[in-house]
């Protein structure tokens, strides 16, 4: 039976210090070694490293990606296969892991740069309203702001800050070795139990063009057909976001990391549901027959897990909406029953239809919330990340009123730890 | 003593006891007296300190058919009373009294800024007119009466003190087609396992989001003979002259602009541009006939393919767009292109 084996290490406090250690729920940093670290890309030029902690009145913008310090500590393969380490992954071993830390890189895109007009924003408050609904407000955030030396392509310039966030989640994570956990957690799939239905999941995820991307053990999902992944890998790291989408229904490493559907699926496997895998089909593609063609593919792939039924999840607006919808098609018409996580976009009134295509066989949809909903930013003491918000002259800690769609990292998440959720008023 | 609530009731002329479909036309007046369910109300709200000042009356077809010049003469009636709450008899099963009832509640609310109530059948077309005001939900047919006049009132005193502040479903009154936030105690992962497993055993299950109604829209008849045929070109793909000089928006598409293409054979790079924020601009930049294809247009003009291409194209944003904006948008862009004898639209998206 193929069993990765966690180690928990909880982090209650960081602070920066003469060198990098954990010890009894503090993980202390060094400044320089990261900054060595980050440097070792040749390509990086300003550096600028902070602290945030939960309830702080301080907010984080330009956040590129937010990931949980993981390192694998015993078995073949490695953590975050194909960015820091040959791309060989393993759904079986053992890794330490440090939840209530984070690692939040920033950056911030050049405005002759090639590809975007405008830079999409995403911040995280680490109090007021919008910490409610950030998952990253609630943890010990080491926050790198990191910008290129000469101008980069976007897809060069992502991957730069996507590696330095890897890498600095493993190192922090390193120093966790040989010592005693404070909890361990095991995670397999183990043999189905035929009295019980058999569920799957489907994440759909952002892979549009270079520059709106996932990658699966380092490889791009633009342009692949739909395949099987193992949870286990995905705990360790083999999902990784790189994708310069909108702030609140963008998947971020972390969300992959700590996905809220494969925990629950997990929780319990054996006693009322068999998790029998996952399937990971790019969305965004070009022309609708292909979008027919992968998610016919992916349905097949569930099928071939025997699953009874698949939660299906989107990543983004309009155009990935398709591949989902067309994926619970696929599975509903080979007999496979679907449940789809769902954002919605209902206008800043609250009036408009939630989505803007639909297909009959769609019947089941939690929702995540309205990403339109407007929210008040309240002023706060400092701000990290970048000096405005995003294509405004307003100083990034001063107070703005906007939609939690272009602002909230993460809060209508399709990966299943929003709370956020509309209702009929 | 506190204030006494004054109340204006408002019924159809079923209720008022005028007549039935045959005086369906009767047009808005003021009661003298206090009559059928505006009679029962009365009784209901004596012990809140509250009396039914007023009562107003419509017919169900002269509502419909006249439906601006029946609000403004009820909603100076209103006004005059300047009531403390607003009640409209429950129309249960009935459309067009369910319509009338709901419009005028809305109204009362949005324009007068008065707590109103009504109540009708949940599946009562009324109902989704109702917003900002509420209806509470009733059977199909009329029946209960009093039931549901002091169910209305005890919810309209809760409007009226601001303590109606949850979703429809908690507060028990008819959605109204607005959907808000709000914080759930257990996250969408935690609630979507269940859901399917129930669907997956064949046992009863809830949406927690209602596929939306799409209007369907009709086709116009294709263009008979496109030789003689005047052509435009338009995009939801953000194509603008360099540097957006209107600042058409990168999404959240409100705006829409012409620019002319009069003896222009392509989009120049380096002169034109997208700023839409849904897609990697970079291949558009590059060349933008990719995103609306000019070049292809005018060579089949040249060729007599087409009659004529129009001289101007229109642009706006269709990422993050609100369905009324780009249907808003739609109506005038096809508004003007008829105007200046267009035949016939490429409409190019993302």
């Amino acid at each position: 039976m193929l069993e990765l084996v966690s180690n928990i290490y909880e982090v209650r406090s960081i602070a920066f210090g003469d060198s990098t250690f954990y010890k009894e729920g503090v993980l202390s940093i060094n400044r320089a070694e990261v900054e060595a670290l980050i440097r070792e890309d040749e390509n990086v030029g300003e550096i600028t490293l902070s602290l945030t902690k939960p309830g702080d009145s301080a907010r984080i913008v330009h956040v590129w990606d937010v990931i949980e310090p993981r390192t694998k500590v015993d078995g073949p393969g490695a953590i975050f296969p194909g960015w820091l380490d040959a791309p060989i992954s393993y759904a079986e071993g053992t890794m330490n892991r440090m939840p209530g830390a984070a690692v939040v890189t920033c950056t911030e895109y050049s405005p002759d740069s090639d590809a975007y007009t405008v830079q999409c924003e995403s911040i995280i408050d680490m109090s007021g309203p919008a910490a409610e609904i950030c998952p990253y407000s609630q943890t010990n955030n080491l926050v790198m702001e990191i910008l290129p030396r000469d101008k980069m392509s976007i897809p060069e310039h992502n991957k730069m800050v996507t590696k330095a966030g890897l890498k600095i989640a493993k190192y922090l994570a390193d120093v966790t070795i040989g010592q005693v956990p404070s909890k361990t957690e095991t995670y397999a799939l183990g043999k189905k139990d035929p009295n019980l239905p058999n569920v799957a999941l489907l994440l759909v995820v952002s892979g549009s063009t270079a520059a709106l991307d996932t990658y699966i053990n380092g490889f791009s999902c633009v342009g692949i057909m739909p395949t099987l992944i193992h949870p286990n890998e995905i705990l360790q790291g083999s999902l990784v976001a790189s994708t310069a989408l909108v702030a609140s229904i963008k998947n971020f490493t972390y969300d992959y990391q700590n996905n809220a559907l494969i925990n629950e699926l997990f929780k319990d496997n054996g006693v009322k549901h068999n998790f029998v895998g996952v399937v990971v089909e790019r969305g965004y593609a070009y022309e609708y027959d292909d979008k027919v063609r992968l998610s016919s593919h992916a349905a097949n792939l569930i099928r071939h897990l025997e699953a009874d039924g698949v939660i299906i999840t989107s990543e983004g607006g309009g155009n990935i909406l398709l591949e989902t919808m067309l994926a619970c098609r696929e599975c509903e018409e080979r007999g496979i029953k679907t449940a789809i996580v769902m954002s919605e976009f209902c206008g800043h009134q609250g009036t408009g239809s939630p989505f803007v295509d639909s297909v009959p066989e769609a019947d089941l949809i939690v929702s995540t919330g309205n990403t339109e909903e407007l929210m008040e930013f309240p002023e706060m003491e400092v701000a990290y990340g970048g000096k405005t918000w995003i294509a405004t002259d307003v100083p990034s800690n001063k107070a703005i009123k906007r939609s939690i769609y272009d602002t909230v990292a993460s809060a209508n998440s399709m990966l299943g730890h929003a709370k956020l959720k509309a209702y009929d008023y | 003593m506190a204030d006494q609530i004054k109340v204006v009731f408002y019924m159809n002329q079923f209720f008022a006891g005028i007549g039935g479909e045959e005086k369906a036309d009767q047009i808005p007046i003021e009661l003298e007296e206090l009559k059928g369910p505006a009679l029962a109300l009365s009784q209901v709200i004596k012990e809140s300190n509250a009396e039914v000042v007023k009562t107003v009356v419509c017919g169900d077809s002269f509502f419909g058919e006249n439906e601006e010049q029946a609000k403004k003469e009820l909603l100076g009636m209103i006004k005059a009373a300047s009531p403390d709450i607003f009640l409209a008899s429950p129309a249960f099963g009935s459309g067009r009294n369910g319509v009338a009832t709901a419009s005028i509640c809305s109204a009362v609310t949005q324009e007068l800024g008065i707590p109103a109530v009504t109540a009708m059948y949940p599946d009562n077309p009324g109902s989704e007119l109702v917003y900002p005001a509420y209806a509470l939900p009733t059977s199909n047919r009329a029946e209960k009466m009093i039931n549901v006049l002091e169910d209305m009132w005890d919810f309209a005193l809760k409007v009226k003190d601001g303590e109606v502040r949850g979703s429809a479903a908690r507060e028990n009154y008819i959605p109204r087609g607005v959907r808000k936030n709000e914080v759930d105690e257990s996250t969408a992962a935690e609630r979507v396992l269940p859901l399917l497993l129930s669907k997956i055993k064949g046992e009863a299950y809830v949406t927690e989001v209602a596929l939306p109604k799409h209007d369907a829209v009709e086709a116009p008849k294709p263009v008979t003979n496109m030789k003689k045929a005047t052509l435009a070109l338009v995009t939801e793909g953000s194509l603008v002259p360099f540097g957006n000089p209107d600042k058409l928006e990168s999404w959240w598409g409100e705006h829409w602009y012409k620019y002319s293409i009069e003896g222009l054979d392509d989009f120049e790079k380096g002169k034109y541009e997208t700023i839409h924020a849904g897609f990697e601009n970079a291949n558009i930049d590059d060349d933008p006939d990719r995103l609306l294809p000019l070049d292809v247009a005018r060579i089949a003009e040249k060729e007599g393919r087409i009659g004529k291409l129009f001289d101007i194209y229109l642009t706006t944003t269709g990422m993050e767009t609100a369905t009324s904006s780009a249907k808003r948008m739609g109506r005038e862009m096809a508004e003007f292109l008829r105007s200046e004898g267009v035949d016939a639209a490429i409409v190019t998206g993302t």
